[in-house]
C-alpha cells in the first residue's frame, strides 16, 4: 500500500533553479529553507549580478500544514485551535477572524463586554507581534539589543497577561464563536493599564535604540521602495500599505465589533521604503496603546459569552469576514451545507499576499538590502503556507 | 453595504451576467454578488478594473470551491475598490472534467500566487498565467488535496490516519481499529 | 560497568572541581564535562515553537547561563532544537541538515507537531513525527512547550551527554544510530543512574 512518494530533496539537495534564463556574468544564490534572515523555512532563489539582485523567485510550501483540508473534517469549535497556529505572532487575531465569519453565518449577537475584552487582547496581540518584528527587524539590520528589550522584556509582559485570562503564551483559544472562553480575572484590567504606564517610557526607549538609530536610519530610509499603485495592485494590505502612503485600515473604514466608539489615528507613511514600513508598525504600537486605554477606562459589566450551544450547526450558506490583522487583511470564507463542520473553509492570509511583492521590491538592491527588505515585510511563514 | 446598482451596471453591459438568486433560509454576504460564465470573466473583470465607478482595483481573495454533487468548481473572487471603499464577489463556474479558466492575473498582479495555490491544490489550469507552477506541495505530489474525491496515497511519513486514505470513515478514524469490518457481527 | 580499565577512576571523578587546584580525571569524562556544559543548538525555527525558542534564547529564559549558544550554521552545531511541524516538502531539508552536522550531534524534539504530527495529524502534507527521518534523543511534549520545558530538556540532555560514559557506550559513534541503538544507549544510562 506504501508507495514511494517523495519529495524532490530527499536523494540530497536538488536546487531547482526556478528562475530560467542566467545571462553570462550572473550567478544564483539560494537563500533558505533554512536561514536565520528568513523567518522561517522561507526559500528564496536569487539571481545576482556581482551584489546586485537581476530578480528574485520565492519558493513555498516548507510550512504547508493542508490546514484547509483539515477544516473541512473538524467541527467549528475545533477549528479555533487550528487557527491560532496560522498566525502564531497574533494568534488572538486569528481566533477572532475566525470566529467574526462564523457568527455571521450564526448570525450571532455579541455581548458587549465580550467585544471589549477582543478588543483589549487583540490590540495587546497586535503590540506583542510588532514587538517582535522591532526585535527581528533590528537582529536584520545587526543591532542585538532592541531584540532583548522588545522581544525578552516587554512581549513576556504581554504575555503573561495572556496567560492570566487563557493559560497559554502563545496558541491562546480563547476567543471563541458568541464571545471568550473565560471573564478576565480579578483585577486584570488594573495590570493592563499598569502595563500600559510601564510601556510609556519604553516606547520612547525603543525610538532611542533604533528609530534614531543613524547605521538603522542609513540601511532603511530609501531602501525597497514600494509604490502606492503597485502595492494596491499587488493586494498589499496592512501596515506594508500604509507606509506606501493609502489609508485603509479596516478598522476605520469598515469598522466591525465596537472599534467605531474608540479614538485612533491610522498612521500612514510617505515613501513606502524599508523605514516607513518599521515607522508606521513603531507607531501603531502607540495608536493600540491610546485603544487599550480607552477600553480599559469604559469597560462594561455583563456576560462575557452570547447565547450559542456547545454544537451548532449554522444555515446553508457562504460568508467571507475579514478584519484588521497585525499584517493586514485576514478574512476567513467558509461555505456552510448545514452541518456541524464546514464544506469548504479558505483562509486569506496577509502575509501571503504581502510576500508577493518581494519580486519586485528586491530588484536592482544589493544583497545585505534584501535581508531589510525580508524583515520589512513582517511575514509569518505559519500564514504564508497554512 | 449590498450595492444592487453595482450589479445592474455589470449587467447592463454584459448581457450574460447574472445575479445568483437566493435560496431562503440562507445566508450569504451582504456585498454586490455577480455570476459570470466562464468565457466572459476576463472582460468582466478588465471592466471592473478599469471602469471609473467600479475601480477595483485590489484583489483581496480568489479561490475555489468543489461542488462535487453538481460536477462543477466555482471559483469565487472578491475585489475591493480602494478609492470607492466598495466590494464586489465576482463568481464563475466551470465544469469538473474541464478544469480550465483564463487567467485574471494580467489585471491584478495580487492574483498570482492564489491562482497557482487553487491549480496547486485543486487542479484548476489558468490559462494565460505566466508560470503555472505547483506553489505549495511539489512537483510530482500525486492529485490536488482540496478535492472533495482526494485520495491520500501513503508514504513513508504517514501513519495511515490522513484524509482521503481508503479505508477511513469520514472523520478519519480508521475502521478496522475501531473493529468495524462491514460484517454483521455474529452470535446476533 | 564492570570490567571497565577506568573503575577505578569513579571516586576521582566525583570530585568537584577544587579552586585551582590539580585534578586528575579520565580523558573522557572530561569531553563529556565539557561537551555536556556549552551545548550549541543550530538556529533552525520551523513553525510556532520557533518562537518559544528564540523566547528561550531572550532575556527572561537566558540559556546562555546554561552554556547554550545558538549558531546559525550545521557545521557549527552539535545539538538540533527540532521546532515546529516537520512537512514533507521540508523532511528532506532536515535530513540534509542533520547530516551536514558534525558527530556527536543530538536532536531535541520540541513539540507535539515534532512529535507525532500534533494537531496535524491526519494532514496530507505533514511528516508525523520528526523521528520518522532521523533519530531524537528527547522528546518535549506541548504545543507550544514553554521555554521551562525547554530549559529541563536540556537539562536532561546534558545528564544523558553525562551518562554515555557510565553506559559504555562511546559517543563518538562511526555511524548514525537507529532509534533501537538510542534507546539501548538511554536505558543503559538509566540503569547506572539507579545503580
Amino acid at each position: 500500500m506504501a508507495t514511494d512518494v517523495k519529495p524532490p530533496l530527499s536523494k540530497g539537495p536538488v536546487f531547482e533553479t526556478l528562475i530560467e534564463k542566467v545571462g553570462e556574468n550572473e550567478m544564483l544564490l539560494n537563500l533558505g529553507p533554512q536561514h536565520p534572515s528568513t523567518h522561517g523555512v522561507l526559500r528564496v532563489v536569487l539571481k545576482l549580478d556581482g551584489e546586485v539582485i537581476r530578480d528574485a523567485e520565492c519558493d513555498l510550501g516548507y510550512l504547508h500544514r493542508g490546514v484547509e483540508k483539515l477544516c473541512e473534517n473538524r467541527t467549528y469549535p475545533m477549528i479555533i485551535v487550528l487557527s491560532d497556529r496560522n498566525d502564531y505572532l497574533s494568534a488572538m487575531n486569528n481566533n477572532w477572524g475566525f470566529c467574526l465569519a462564523v457568527e455571521k453565518l450564526l448570525k450571532t449577537e455579541i455581548p458587549a463586554r465580550a467585544d471589549y475584552i477582543r478588543i483589549l487582547v487583540g490590540e495587546l496581540n497586535r503590540i506583542a507581534s510588532h514587538m517582535v518584528f522591532y526585535g527581528t527587524f533590528g537582529i536584520d539590520i545587526g543591532a542585538f539589543t532592541p531584540f532583548l528589550h522588545a522581544f525578552g522584556r516587554d512581549r513576556e509582559e504581554i504575555l503573561d497577561l495572556f496567560e492570566e485570562i487563557c493559560g497559554a503564551r502563545i496558541t491562546y483559544n480563547y476567543v471563541r464563536v458568541g464571545g471568550v472562553m473565560l471573564d478576565v480575572p480579578e483585577g486584570w484590567i488594573g495590570r493592563v493599564q499598569a502595563f500600559c504606564e510601564r510601556m510609556k517610557p519604553r516606547l520612547e526607549e525603543y525610538d532611542k535604540l533604533l528609530t534614531y538609530n543613524p547605521i538603522f536610519i542609513d540601511r532603511t530610509i530609501g531602501v525597497g521602495k514600494l509604490s502606492a499603485e503597485k502595492a494596491i495592485e499587488i493586494g498589499v494590505t496592512g501596515p506594508a500599505l500604509r507606509a506606501s502612503g493609502p489609508t485603509l485600515d479596516l478598522r476605520k473604514d469598515h469598522p466591525y465589533s465596537l472599534y467605531s466608539q474608540f479614538k485612533f489615528d491610522v498612521p500612514t507613511g510617505k515613501n513606502g521604503d524599508c523605514y516607513d514600513r518599521y515607522m508606521v508598525r513603531r507607531q501603531e504600537m502607540t495608536e493600540s496603546f491610546r485603544i487599550i486605554e480607552q477600553a480599559c477606562a469604559t469597560f462594561p459589566d455583563g456576560p462575557f459569552m452570547g447565547k450559542v450551544g456547545k454544537v451548532y450547526r449554522p444555515a446553508i450558506g457562504e460568508v467571507y469576514a475579514q478584519h484588521e490583522g497585525p499584517r493586514g487583511w485576514l478574512g476567513y470564507y467558509i461555505v456552510s451545507d448545514g452541518t456541524d463542520r464546514p464544506y469548504r473553509l479558505h483562509i486569506r492570509p496577509p502575509s501571503f499576499v504581502n510576500l508577493q511583492a518581494l519580486k519586485e521590491l528586491v530588484k536592482g538592491w544589493k544583497m545585505a538590502d534584501v535581508i531589510a527588505i525580508l524583515g520589512s515585510l513582517d511575514f509569518v511563514l505559519g500564514e504564508v503556507d497554512r | 453595504m449590498y450595492l444592487p446598482e453595482l450589479c445592474q451596471k455589470v449587467i447592463a453591459k454584459f448581457p450574460d451576467v447574472t445575479v445568483p438568486p437566493v435560496a431562503e433560509k440562507t445566508i450569504r454576504d451582504p456585498e454586490a454578488m455577480v455570476m459570470v460564465p466562464a468565457k466572459t470573466l476576463v472582460a468582466v473583470c478588465r471592466f471592473l478594473r478599469e471602469n471609473d465607478e467600479m475601480a477595483f482595483d485590489l484583489p483581496i481573495q480568489m479561490t475555489a470551491v468543489d461542488y462535487i454533487k453538481e460536477n462543477v468548481f466555482e471559483l469565487v473572487y472578491y475585489l475591493y475598490s480602494s478609492r470607492r471603499k466598495h466590494a464586489i464577489i465576482v463568481k464563475s463556474r466551470i465544469d469538473r472534467a474541464a478544469a480550465a479558466i483564463e487567467s485574471v492575473t494580467p489585471i491584478w498582479a495580487g492574483m498570482d500566487w492564489q491562482e497557482r495555490e487553487v491549480f496547486d491544490l485543486m487542479g484548476i489550469t489558468f490559462t494565460g498565467h505566466p508560470n503555472l507552477k505547483r506553489i505549495m506541495m511539489w512537483e510530482g505530489f500525486p492529485g490536488f488535496p482540496l478535492r472533495k474525491d482526494y485520495v491520500h496515497v501513503t508514504d513513508r511519513y504517514d501513519s495511515g490516519l490522513e484524509v482521503g486514505t481508503p479505508g477511513l470513515d469520514a472523520k478519519g478514524v480508521p475502521l478496522k481499529a475501531l473493529g468495524i469490518t462491514g460484517e454483521a457481527p455474529s452470535g446476533h | 560497568m564492570s570490567g571497565n580499565a577506568f573503575d577505578s577512576l569513579d571516586k576521582i571523578r566525583q570530585h568537584k572541581f577544587p579552586g585551582g587546584e590539580l585534578i586528575m580525571t579520565s580523558v573522557d569524562f572530561f569531553i563529556d564535562w565539557a561537551r555536556k556544559s556549552s551545548i550549541w543548538p543550530l538556529t533552525f525555527g520551523l513553525a510556532c515553537c520557533a518562537i518559544e525558542m528564540m523566547a528561550a534564547y531572550a532575556s527572561r529564559y537566558d540559556f546562555d547561563r546554561v552554556g547554550v549558544i545558538p549558531r546559525p550554521t550545521p557545521r557549527q552545531a552539535d545539538l538540533m532544537i527540532i521546532a515546529g511541524t516537520v512537512v514533507k516538502k521540508m523532511a528532506p531539508a532536515v535530513e540534509l541538515l542533520y547530516h551536514q552536522m558534525p558527530e556527536p550531534r543530538f536532536v531535541i524534539s520540541m513539540g507535539a507537531c515534532s512529535n507525532c504530527g500534533g494537531p496535524y495529524y491526519d494532514s496530507y502534507s505533514v511528516a508525523k513525527g520528526v523521528d520518522k527521518l532521523i533519530p531524537v534523543d528527547i522528546y518535549v511534549p506541548g504545543c507550544p512547550p514553554r521555554p521551562e520545558a525547554l530549559h529541563t530538556a536540556i537539562v536532561a540532555l546534558q545528564d544523558k551527554i553525562d551518562k554515555y560514559w557510565d553506559a559504555g557506550k562511546r559517543v563518538l559513534r562511526p555511524e548514525m544510530p537507529t532509534n533501537e541503538v538510542l534507546r539501548e544507549i538511554n536505558d543503559a544510562a538509566i540503569n547506572a543512574r539507579k545503580s
